[in-house]
């Protein structure tokens, strides 16, 4: 199926049909730097590796992007405001831990940096503030130390934290 | 180079420096230092094999590990680290987390325990780790002002050019703050702003006996009180000048130079340092004497002053004979500085 006008269509690794408008699509420099590559896109654009949820999910966020301005200089007062999100991208990030971690990686392969980012700022989110215990807990990750090694985090902790 | 006194050209610099250059350690015993009881080797290793999955982040490829702990505060990357063997050699193979565990372990310990450690990335901190200059004055600095993670040289701190600090401890109170709850009319105070929590101790060579205080910067303190109490108030709060304030919230840095990969120190001259203990006293020769033994240089700049500098040149002259003269002549350079006969305490504040 070709793509008609400033309509553009993705196809999923499994295969299944999706429009987009082209200024949407274009979020991803991926994307970008093809169709500028090829001049007019004629035909369907294969994206390997990103599955239609997650596909979805992607152009839904570049939608609703669409028009922020170009990735800015972020150098103000970077302390502790790194991980602040806005309030929309806190919504879209609500899903469960697999999807979001897809959908980081379809942001890296994609290039959409500003994806990258939310997702990336999402994750830290999930680790900060928190015990090694608590880490465990929301990525379900095994505590592999042996008792000496346990020991050696114990050590840790006395040197950074005691008087 | 080649231009000045031919005869110390082929040197290597390293043995001009290690003969006519002194680190001032008094300096170093003047700011916040926590010594080491031991050298933690197990903060700089890897770990063994992991035997666990990292779960759901298992699919992230390490450079996308990396973004995430470079977004984390410092104090969350050494949890984080302490997960697992996985998360552990995560964080060990972060470059910026490698080099400061290994050139900067007195830094790295001092901004965990003064909990400015969540305020600031990994990133930040070795960003300054690799910064040479004084944010202030721009010469070489061997010290970073944790309030705001900025590289700074001791004499900018010691002289109150750093942006300028209060103790939220430290508060008196006049007639228009007849309330001790002061402070707490600020909401979240503590949690909102960059809090270094200087533990009680010794500083400025023992001189001065400190209690432990949390030290904010005065900006902060004026952005953050504002909304709650009004400008004119927050300008004005009535906290109390503590001049020694700003030793307590340095700490020493070395610098890291990325194209050679080497870590230096500040150094001063032996040469001008035994100069001025030969002078007059009194003398505008002793007034001239004193600034320049005061310089603290980078080895390059030291090797520049070295070529301009006759004193240095008489103590490497003379070091053919012996190596440690300079120490031998000066228990200034010996020491590394001044330290008072026997540590006296002028007062506790």
């Amino acid at each position: 199926m070709a793509a008609a006008g400033n309509l553009l269509t993705f196809v999923s690794a499994d295969n299944v049909h999706i429009e987009v408008e082209r200024d949407v699509a274009e979020r991803s420099l991926l994307i970008k730097n093809m169709l500028e590559d090829l001049g007019e896109a004629t035909e369907d654009i294969p994206i390997p590796n990103v599955n239609e949820p997650v596909l979805r999910k992607v152009i839904e966020w570049c939608r609703h992007h669409k028009n922020d301005p170009p990735a800015s200089t972020e150098d103000e007062d970077s302390r502790r405001k790194t991980t602040d999100i806005d309030e929309w991208d806190q919504k879209f990030t609500q899903v469960d831990q697999e999807m979001l971690f897809e959908i980081i990686l379809a942001a890296n392969y994609l290039d959409i940096k500003g994806l990258l980012d939310v997702g990336c700022k999402t994750v830290a989110n999930m680790i900060k503030g928190k015990s090694p215990e608590e880490i465990r807990k929301t990525f379900n990750i095994q505590n592999d130390f042996t008792p000496e090694e346990e020991d050696q985090i114990r050590r840790e902790n006395e040197w950074a934290e005691d008087r | 180079m080649a231009s000045n006194p031919p005869s110390f050209d082929g040197i290597p610099e390293e043995n001009i420096i290690r003969v006519t250059s002194y680190h001032r350690r008094d300096l170093d015993h003047a700011v916040l230092l926590i010594e080491h009881k031991q050298i933690l080797g197990s903060i700089r290793q890897p770990s063994r094999d992991p035997l666990a999955s990292l779960g759901p982040l298992q699919v992230l490829p390490a450079e996308l590990l990396h973004e995430v702990c470079f977004l984390l505060d410092i104090q969350s990357l050494f949890r984080f680290r302490q997960v697992s063997r996985g998360t552990r050699n995560v964080v060990s193979s972060i470059r910026a987390y490698q080099k400061t565990a290994e050139h900067a372990p007195h830094t790295l310990r001092a901004i965990l325990h003064t909990k400015i450690a969540s305020w600031f990335t990994i990133r930040d901190l070795f960003q300054v780790l690799h910064t040479r200059d004084c944010s202030c004055c721009g010469a070489f600095g061997g010290f970073i002002f944790l309030p705001t993670f900025l590289r700074c040289c001791f004499w900018c701190v010691k002289e109150g050019k750093m942006p300028a600090v209060v103790s939220l401890d430290d508060v008196s109170y006049d007639n228009r703050w007849k309330s001790p709850d002061f402070l707490n009319s600020i909401p979240n105070l503590l949690d909102s702003i960059p809090t270094v929590r200087a533990k009680h101790g010794f500083y400025e060579r023992c001189q001065i006996g400190a209690r432990a205080r949390r030290i904010v910067t005065m900006d902060d303190f004026i952005r953050l009180s504002e909304p709650w109490i009004g400008k004119k108030a927050a300008r004005k709060a009535p906290f109390k000048e503590l001049e020694f304030l700003p030793l307590m919230a340095t700490t020493t840095l070395p610098h890291l130079d990325l194209a050679s990969g080497k870590i230096q120190n500040v150094v001063s001259c032996s040469g001008c340092r035994l100069r001025l203990e030969q002078a007059p006293k009194e003398s505008t020769e002793e007034i001239d004497a004193r600034t320049l033994s005061e310089k603290c240089y980078s080895h390059d700049e030291f090797i520049a002053h070295f070529r301009q500098c006759h004193e240095a040149q008489k103590v490497w002259s003379l070091s053919r004979t012996d190596v440690d003269i300079a120490a031998k002549k000066s228990d200034f350079v010996r020491q590394g500085g001044y330290y008072p006969p026997r540590p006296i305490m002028r007062k506790t504040y």
